[in-house]
């Protein structure tokens, strides 16, 4: 049989997954009023928005990478194509240097593996991926969500030094907007000045965002060729038990 | 045409990948057509893509659509009613928490402090990763994709329904303690 407390809380879960019967809808109108329940409404509802935000938050982290994914495949096809095109011009000399390329690959995989598969700007280049933009909300008379809006927009269309100016000149300068500055410097090749700003964001409350911030930090220091930095970063993160990139970190520690 | 039923098996499964599937299947077609009414430039008209692609996701797996015609319609519909109605659509958890501050406003509640949403979503977040794998899947199945006690004990491969019910309100409980301390010792 079930307790009261435990009764009162299957009630809030069906009222706001929309699952009560015609029953207990009455007996909800029955107890709205009264303050516990109200309190146990208005907490559960907190913790189903939350829950459902981080959701939609994660989902928008893979549209994110389909997004990535598809403008790296844009990129390969140009460069594929325009190579066809001089080949086309002139077939001998490019046989011959490319015999020319393979030969020095070759050599300088033989003399230095280092270099060809664990160069600080290749492990950057599997592992790299902006921070999702968020939905831009439209129709917003608020002049500063305007402006935050429209710096995400520019950001989701890869134009970091106009997202940057706009976020830099916002009168809130929340942890989320930093770090979306922190990835317009590392987009814009000024990884120092990323580095500066990530530093900050590594012991935000938000859990979340604070390793978010510890990652790209890591990536920031592959940008500087800092090396050392770089292990010691991500091996902290491939030892923390909940981190989110923790996965990613030990393939990482597992190449260097 | 690939049917919806099959789509909501696999984004319950938690197969993201098939997400990734639709955009690049669907990407060029939507953005072409949503460009063509002259509603946007490009960068937004990509941004709504990407919602368009969330609402979907929300509203197959909640069960709202059932079947469309075209999912490319579909999506397109999504964005240009977005852009014309110059209101972004909703996901429905949205609606419905409108929906209870609404009631509990009407019924005189008086809002006790709290904590910012953001952190809220950071305590969530580090207590469902406390959570057993289990756990963490009845919580999400029935919370966020909205399954029947049945369908979490098919998927886990629990003996029925009621074990799954009992199991499901251990593990709440489980998040709502953890949940329920941090958020007592932050608002301190």
């Amino acid at each position: 049989m079930k307790n009261s407390s435990e009764h009162t809380g299957d009630l809030v879960q069906k009222f706001l997954l929309d699952q009560l019967t015609e029953s207990e809808g009455q007996e909800v109108q029955s107890l709205i009023k009264d303050s516990d329940f109200q309190k146990k409404l208005d907490f559960n509802t907190d913790i189903y928005e939350a829950l459902s935000e981080n959701r939609v938050d994660e989902l928008r982290t893979v549209i994110q990478e389909a997004r990535n994914e598809r403008s790296h495949a844009n990129t390969t096809e140009t460069k594929d194509s325009d190579q066809t095109l001089k080949n086309e011009k002139s077939g001998y000399k490019s046989i011959v240097m490319a015999l020319g390329l393979i030969g020095t690959a070759a050599l300088l995989f033989f003399l230095s593996p280092y270099f060809i598969s664990e160069k600080p700007k290749n492990i950057f280049a599997d592992y790299y991926q902006p921070y999702p933009t968020e939905k831009v909300e439209r129709g917003n008379t608020n002049q500063s969500i305007d402006d935050y809006n429209l710096a995400i927009s520019k950001y989701a269309s890869k134009d970091y030094q106009e997202s940057l100016d706009i976020l830099l000149s916002l009168s809130e300068q929340s942890p989320k907007i930093k770090m979306y500055q922190a990835i317009c410097h590392l987009e814009l090749g000024k990884a120092e000045e990323a580095k500066t700003i990530l530093d900050t964001l590594q012991d935000n409350p938000d859990t979340k965002l604070s390793q978010q911030a510890e990652w790209y930090l890591s990536l920031s220091y592959l940008k500087l060729n800092d090396m050392n930095n770089f292990k010691d970063h991500i091996k902290g993160i491939a030892e923390s038990k909940y981190h989110l990139y923790q996965a990613k970190a030990k393939e990482i520690l597992g190449r260097i | 045409m690939e049917s919806l039923s099959r789509i909501r098996e696999e984004f319950v499964s938690g197969n993201t990948s098939k997400l990734k599937e639709l955009y690049h299947d669907y990407h060029d077609d939507v953005i072409r057509i949503v460009l063509s009414k002259k509603l946007c430039g490009a960068s937004e008209a990509e941004s709504i893509f990407s919602e368009s692609l969330l609402i979907f996701y929300d509203n197959v797996v909640s069960g709202k659509i059932t079947e469309v015609s075209s999912i490319k319609n579909y999506l397109v519909g999504i964005c240009v009613n977005s852009l014309r109605n110059e209101l972004s659509a909703k996901f429905r958890f949205q609606d419905k928490v409108n929906e209870v501050r609404t009631v509990l406003y009407d019924n005189g509640y008086d809002a006790p402090k709290k904590l910012h949403k953001e952190e809220l979503k950071s305590i969530c977040y580090k207590a469902m990763s406390e959570l057993s794998d289990k756990c963490k899947s009845i919580i999400e199945g029935y919370y966020l994709d909205r399954l029947s006690m049945k369908e979490i004990a098919q998927k886990m491969n629990l003996s029925s329904g009621d074990v799954a019910k009992t199991l499901k309100s251990r593990c709440f409980k489980s998040l709502m303690k953890i949940v329920q301390k941090q958020y007592n010792e932050k608002l301190i």
